[in-house]
């Protein structure tokens, strides 16, 4: 009985310590949120509609947005966890030295808009690559610089976002490759498999659940930010952020609820991946957890 | 007996410290190696050179005639059994006893044919589709076992697999083991450092100290007739002094008030620490400030008494300085 009442004080105790930061969140996102959903069923004059979705899901220019932003926001995905992933695989016992790890991680300390100005900087025709290519007589022209930066596919958004993620990546899977317990490499080795089996028995088995994680949570970011497309990408299409901003801040009000149902739109995909995930990954970890040897 | 296994004069370092030390030594195909030895003394090492997931700095291993030394894990016919049984967390019983058989593109019916026969064997079929979070730390370790023997190695090593169970179920399972691995037909060399179990396990046993082999025999010629005070130390049964070993069957504790006859002869004064049965036989552990011998007395002796520890002292044996062909004392 004593037990219980201990158990209940301390639940008591680490609610209370929740509680402020739950409430900032459920005031200023969850408020938000509220709002942005009920704007998106109202008419500007406040009458309750689905009109606004109707209209959402029969424009192409829509759709067009809606292709581009999934498009870049699963391509950074995966080449950021690539990229994070060998990364990882390489050097996590560089990483133990926290010299290496700071060095990696600078440009997560670096701002969204200020990566997109750096890439635009570099990588437009006028840039300071094709500069350089100019002049050690790599480029006879800048104009045969690629463009890769304001142009329909996204490039110089995907390769922003990549640069900016892969750190979080590494950051994600660090404590994961630092827990796997390497000894099952060995038993893999001697049962006659590759270094590639022990890769996929041993290591992807510990690694699934935090990709995936990682993976919805890169998504579902790429997938809402407006700096860097604003920055670096073209007027038409635009990635969905971008658009939802134009019709929020052109002359006409009545567009407005557009612009919030544009932005549920990919909140929702993003929740409903975040459940499947969460559901599919916690039965996979916790036999992990509990069937390894230690 | 055709010779299974050949290591001759094996080496290898650590930074500056040297592990293995001119290792030899040879197995017979179907012959059961035990070796014995403080932590520390390279044990583990051995194996790991042997299964290739440790390289050599000297030396050359020879199974069944060839060199095996440059030939990575997965090509040579040794199987690795570690202390933890290293059960893949995510896969069932049965998957894991046929992880090894897909990797030899074993097909699948005959992969579970033969996994299914080898679960029978340790007494876990009904268990093969459980995960291994459900199963006991023996149960694991039998799982363990037979995803190695399901392979059929030309070698099994087992790195002192019982070592985090219980004495109880330690005891069982090193007789289940040794059945299995006879009717399996497999060569095994067994390393732990506890005393009972490589005299159990071994056709023959090797006590290991400071990276070499300082004696190799028959388990109960070299319980009871240690070739050094190192190796008596290790694995004698009875006083080590530097000029020679007295088995346990001959050393009597004596109470201090009791004297001696005038054949015995008194080696060490110490105390009571423990009081144990062995083979039926109430035993007693004698401790003074260099060591510990278990010893049996005519008296009934209580913790914390001064005893002497007596024998005849012809009853001492000589430590032999005779060298087999490997440079070992015998």
């Amino acid at each position: 009985m004593n037990g219980r009442i201990g158990l209940l004080s301390n639940n008591w105790k680490i609610s209370l310590y929740l509680l402020p930061a739950f409430a900032i969140t459920l005031l200023l996102v969850g408020y938000g949120t509220w709002s942005a959903v009920a704007q998106s069923f109202q008419t500007i004059d406040g009458e309750w509609t689905i009109a606004t979705y109707a209209e959402l899901f029969s424009s192409d220019a829509f759709f067009h947005s809606l292709k581009l932003t999934f498009r870049v926001a699963i391509l950074s995905t995966l080449l950021s966890l690539v990229i994070g992933l060998v990364m990882t695989r390489m050097l996590y016992e560089l990483f133990k030295v926290s010299t290496w790890k700071l060095l990696v991680w600078i440009p997560m300390l670096i701002p969204h808009f200020v990566a997109g100005y750096l890439v635009f900087l570099f990588l437009s025709q006028s840039g300071l690559l094709s500069s350089l290519l100019y002049q050690i007589g790599a480029l006879e022209n800048r104009a045969n610089f690629p463009v890769l930066v304001q142009e329909e596919f996204g490039i110089g958004i995907i390769l922003t976002y990549v640069w900016k993620e892969v750190p979080f990546v590494i950051l994600m899977l660090l404590p994961v490759y630092y827990e796997i317990d390497h000894r099952y490499s060995e038993v893999v080795r001697t049962l006659g498999g590759s270094n590639w089996d022990a890769f996929k028995t041993v290591e992807l088995p510990w690694l699934l659940p935090v990709l995936i994680e990682t993976s919805v949570i890169l998504v579902a970011f790429v997938a809402s930010a407006f700096e860097i497309p604003y920055l670096l990408g073209v007027t038409r299409p635009e990635m969905l952020p971008v658009r939802a901003y134009e019709w929020f801040y052109n002359g006409d009000w009545s567009k407005r609820p557009l612009a919030f149902s544009a932005m549920i739109l990919p909140g929702v995909i993003a929740l409903l991946l975040a459940t499947l995930s969460i559901g599919a990954v916690q039965k996979h970890r916790l036999r992990m957890i509990k069937g390894r040897s230690r | 007996m055709n010779q299974l296994l050949q290591c001759r004069n094996i080496y290898k370092k650590f930074s500056n410290t040297s592990i293995l030390q001119n290792l030899s030594f040879h197995l017979e195909e179907g012959e059961h190696f035990t070796v014995v030895g403080p932590s520390g003394c390279g044990k583990s090492t051995l194996l790991r050179c042997l299964a290739g997931l440790e390289s050599l700095d000297e030396g050359d291993i020879y199974l069944r005639e060839k060199s095996i030394v440059r030939l990575r894990p997965e090509n040579r016919s040794v199987v690795l059994m570690f202390q933890d049984s290293l059960l893949f967390p995510h896969l069932t019983v049965l998957e894991n006893v046929t992880y090894g058989l897909k990797r030899k593109k074993v097909s699948k019916t005959e992969r579970v044919r033969q996994a299914e026969r080898m679960l029978k064997k340790v007494k876990l079929f009904k268990w093969k589709d459980a995960f291994p979070h459900e199963l006991s730390g023996g149960q694991k370790q039998r799982v363990s076992l037979a995803r190695a023997l399901v392979l059929k190695p030309d070698l099994l090593l087992l790195d002192e697999p019982f070592s985090s169970l219980d004495a109880t179920l330690r005891e069982s399972l090193r007789g289940e083991v040794k059945d299995l691995l006879r009717e399996e037909g497999i060569t095994s060399l067994f390393i732990t450092h506890d005393r009972d179990e490589a005299i159990e396990m071994g056709d023959r046993l090797a006590v290991m100290f400071e990276g070499r082999f300082i004696q190799i025999g028959h388990p109960y010629d070299v319980v009871t007739n240690p070739s050094s005070m190192e190796s008596a130390k290790i694995i004698g049964e009875g006083l080590a002094l530097e000029e020679g070993f007295i088995p346990i069957s001959k050393l009597k504790a004596i109470p201090v008030q009791d004297k001696p006859s005038i054949q015995d002869f008194t080696f060490v004064s110490g105390k009571v620490s423990a009081i144990t049965v062995k083979n039926n036989i109430e035993c007693y552990r004698i401790s003074w400030e260099l060591g510990s011998v278990l010893a049996m007395s005519d008296n009934r002796l209580v913790v914390g008494q001064e005893v002497l520890l007596s024998a005849k002292r012809e009853e001492m044996k000589k430590y032999s300085t005779q060298k087999d062909q490997w440079g070992l004392a015998q």
